[in-house]
């Protein structure tokens, strides 16, 4: 009888020390937030678009956290749809065409002798790059820019183009030779 | 300057067997005395340069001249920007005659900013600075300015800005590489026959900068002629840090910077590393060359030794060419039949590229030029079929691959775009040395798909800086938001509290202004009825004296 007590009694008392100790780890080491929406945020593009239907990367990737589609993201593309499948161990789908296609970088350029400075695209900016004041020219700072085009329908004259970014040298990308028709040889080798 | 060290050096031989060997490595055919049997020429500057703004790695410069301005030799074009960055010297008299982007030989074929320029026939010398007195210690700081203003780049190819490597002040060693392993390629070589005293200069200007010990040739045995000529030149020599030959046994890619470390220390540079932290400085025998110009002489560094060479061309050799010429211009000076030549390999056969648009003009990366009749050799199916055979595995490439690396799997990750198995893979450790391509038996063009994979990763790490900024300013945009609504929330707030407060004051009249207010109201009062009163007393009074 003495035996089951003390047998009894061990268990209880691990039992105990175990779940304080578990108990105060989740106070101690609490997560603000949820760790996956951030994961996902990392992996989608940051242009703030709104072509997945929420207003801003961190709102989509909170609603992914929550099961929404992993296709709704054109500026992030195949690459991204890719990358987003493997992060959360999903199948590979192909991008939903409702949202948009997927297309070459932009930027947007104000025609400056046409706008107005009514203000309207600074406030639909979702990352500042606009600057300038009211009734005063404004214009974009293209280095800031992530073309996500949402200051085009509130410009009440229609002052706002969409440039491609034209590749540089300096960020040019060496082509995929198999895609090439003459990869190119080593010389020497044939010369030999 | 004492000559005891001196004399303890020269009386021991200099030269010495490399103690290292790195993995792999290859044993191409040489072709290099086509062009290393006739000592250095000048070349005529040519009627127009094409000078690229960008000729080094790292930051484009400045434009400091303007359209239609007289220039002189040696006077700055491109200033430089930032740390990585190198300024870009006129090579000739001239007038600028354009401003616009033109082909300047990059693998791309897009045309990239450059400076045009129609020269003069009478040309000045060029020597824009003066001549600094290196050995006198108190001149450190302005050899090491000068190394900066005269534009001076690794003339080996990497062109990465040479002021930024002699900044260490922690050196023990440095390794002038005169390896030189890619076939045809002889200038390095030349230069130590024609030359050596200033190459020799040149290397004790660099070591006394960045305070160095010794000095080390590394060289390969089947440049005996110029192995020979250095050791003499070094064993009649007075400079103080002593100098030794290395010769490792000739085999391709030594000349890479971490081969060559391997092979004369016998260690390894670790992945990632740079060599200054083991206490090394690597430099290539040209670009010391262009220290002893820019420091001794006081000429920026506005031309190169290009070896010319191949069986098109009539008189091959090393020749001193202005940076812009283009190739258009050689073909002329070199009776190059055109019509033979489809192309022209700029840089050596393994590493360089060839480029069908002759306009490209020889830039500071330029060390070779190579103008081949178009070979009916090629094996048939290399032209005619656009894709290469498969891989067989055989495993060749990993034993030639002097970085360690495993050529199949970086194939295959680049193939299948596994882009973060590729650089576990390290790829970014592979120095494209086109070894591995050599021995392939399947011929794929695998260095081909290792860029492709470099950039790849590059495009990726930018898009990465990118959304990170985005993702920030977004962040702060919605911060901002949300303060500007608890502001004005705040705001509303203090002003609804201060009406409540007002009207509550009103009611209760605690500090005694409504009070006040109505003794006033009331003191009106009193005082419009006492004049009502007084008035209507006078009114009376005339009424009497009218009736009486």
């Amino acid at each position: 009888m003495l035996e089951l007590l003390i047998a009894t009694l061990t268990l209880v008392g691990f039992a105990f020390i175990c779940g304080s100790l578990l108990g105060f780890a989740s106070i101690k080491f609490k997560v603000e937030g949820n760790p996956i929406v951030d994961q996902i945020n990392e992996v989608l593009p940051q242009t703030q678009c709104g072509q997945c239907g929420y207003p801003g990367c961190k709102p989509y990737a909170e609603a992914i956290a929550e099961g929404e589609a992993i296709n709704r993201c054109p500026p992030g593309g195949e690459a991204g749809i890719k990358a987003l499948a493997e992060l959360l161990d999903m199948e590979v789908v192909e991008l939903d065409e409702s949202c948009g296609e997927e297309s070459l970088p932009t930027v947007v350029v104000i025609r400056e002798d046409e706008c107005i400075g009514c203000t309207k695209c600074i406030q639909a900016c979702p990352v500042d790059a606009i600057t300038g004041a009211a009734k005063m020219m404004h214009t974009v700072i293209e280095s800031e820019c992530t073309g996500c085009d949402l200051c085009i329908p509130p410009c009440p004259v229609d002052c706002i183009d969409i440039v491609e970014i034209q590749p540089t040298i300096d960020d040019w990308h060496w082509p995929n030779p198999a895609q090439l028709n003459k990869p190119s040889q080593i010389p020497v080798k044939v010369i030999s | 300057m004492s000559k005891s060290i001196v004399k303890s050096v020269s009386s021991k031989s200099i030269v010495e067997q490399a103690k290292g060997s790195f993995h792999g490595g290859i044993h191409p055919a040489e072709f290099k005395n086509i062009s290393n049997q006739q000592s250095i020429k000048d070349l005529p500057i040519a009627a127009q340069l094409v000078i690229p703004v960008k000729q080094q790695l790292g930051q484009t410069g400045e434009v400091v001249v303007n359209l239609g301005d007289r220039i002189s030799r040696g006077q700055l074009l491109v200033k430089a920007t930032g740390i990585l960055s190198a300024n870009i010297h006129s090579p000739a008299d001239g007038i600028v005659t354009s401003l616009s982007p033109a082909y300047v030989g990059h693998p791309s074929g897009m045309k990239s900013a450059a400076i045009t320029i129609k020269t003069d026939l009478e040309q000045s010398e060029g020597k824009i600075f003066e001549p600094i007195d290196w050995r006198n210690p108190s001149n450190l700081e302005e050899i090491q300015s000068r190394i900066r203003q005269a534009g001076i780049v690794g003339l080996g190819g990497a062109t990465f800005p040479t002021h930024v490597k002699t900044s260490s002040r922690e050196i023990n060693t440095l390794i002038v590489n005169a390896m030189e392993c890619e076939p045809f390629i002889t200038c390095d070589d030349r230069m130590l026959k024609d030359i050596p005293k200033q190459v020799i200069e040149g290397a004790q200007i660099v070591a006394n900068l960045v305070k160095a010990k010794n000095i080390i040739f590394a060289t390969e045995d089947n440049k005996q002629l110029s192995i020979e000529k250095l050791s003499e030149a070094i064993s009649k020599t007075t400079e103080s840090i002593p100098m030794s030959i290395v010769v490792a046994p000739t085999k391709y890619p030594s000349g890479g910077e971490k081969q060559t470390i391997e092979l004369v220390t016998g260690k390894q540079v670790p992945s990632g590393k740079i060599p200054a932290s083991m206490g090394l400085l690597v430099q290539n025998v040209a670009t010391l060359h262009a220290v002893f110009n820019a420091v001794v002489k006081g000429q920026p560094l506005y031309q190169r030794l290009v070896t010319i060479t191949g069986n098109l061309v009539d008189r091959p050799g090393n020749y001193w060419i202005a940076f812009g010429t283009q190739i258009t211009d050689l073909i002329e000076h070199f009776n190059v039949d055109v019509n033979d030549c489809e192309k022209v390999i700029i840089g050596g056969p393994l590493m360089g590229q060839s480029v069908t648009d002759f306009t490209a003009p020889v830039t500071k990366a330029t060390n070779c030029l190579i103008f081949n009749k178009a070979d009916k050799t090629e094996k048939a199916w290399l032209t005619q079929t656009t894709e290469h055979q498969p891989c067989i595995r055989c495993g060749e490439c990993e034993k030639v691959c002097p970085a360690d690396l495993l050529p199949q799997q970086l194939l295959w990750y680049s193939q299948s775009d596994q882009w973060e198995n590729l650089q576990q893979q390290g790829i970014l450790d592979c120095i494209e040395c086109g070894a591995c391509a050599y021995v392939c038996p399947s011929e794929i063009p695998l260095v081909q798909y290792y860029r492709y994979g470099k950039s790849s990763l590059k495009d990726i790490q930018r898009k990465n800086v990118i959304a990170e900024k985005a993702k920030k300013r977004f962040d702060f945009k919605e911060m901002r938001i949300q303060r500007e609504k608890a502001e004005r929330a705040a705001k509303h707030k203090k002003a609804a509290e201060a009406r409540r407060q007002a009207a509550l004051d009103k009611k209760n009249d605690s500090d005694g202004k409504q009070q006040a207010i109505n003794d006033a109201l009331a003191r009106v009062k009193q005082k419009k009825a006492s004049v009502g009163q007084a008035q209507g007393v006078a009114q009376t009074e005339t009424d009497e004296k009218k009736e009486s």
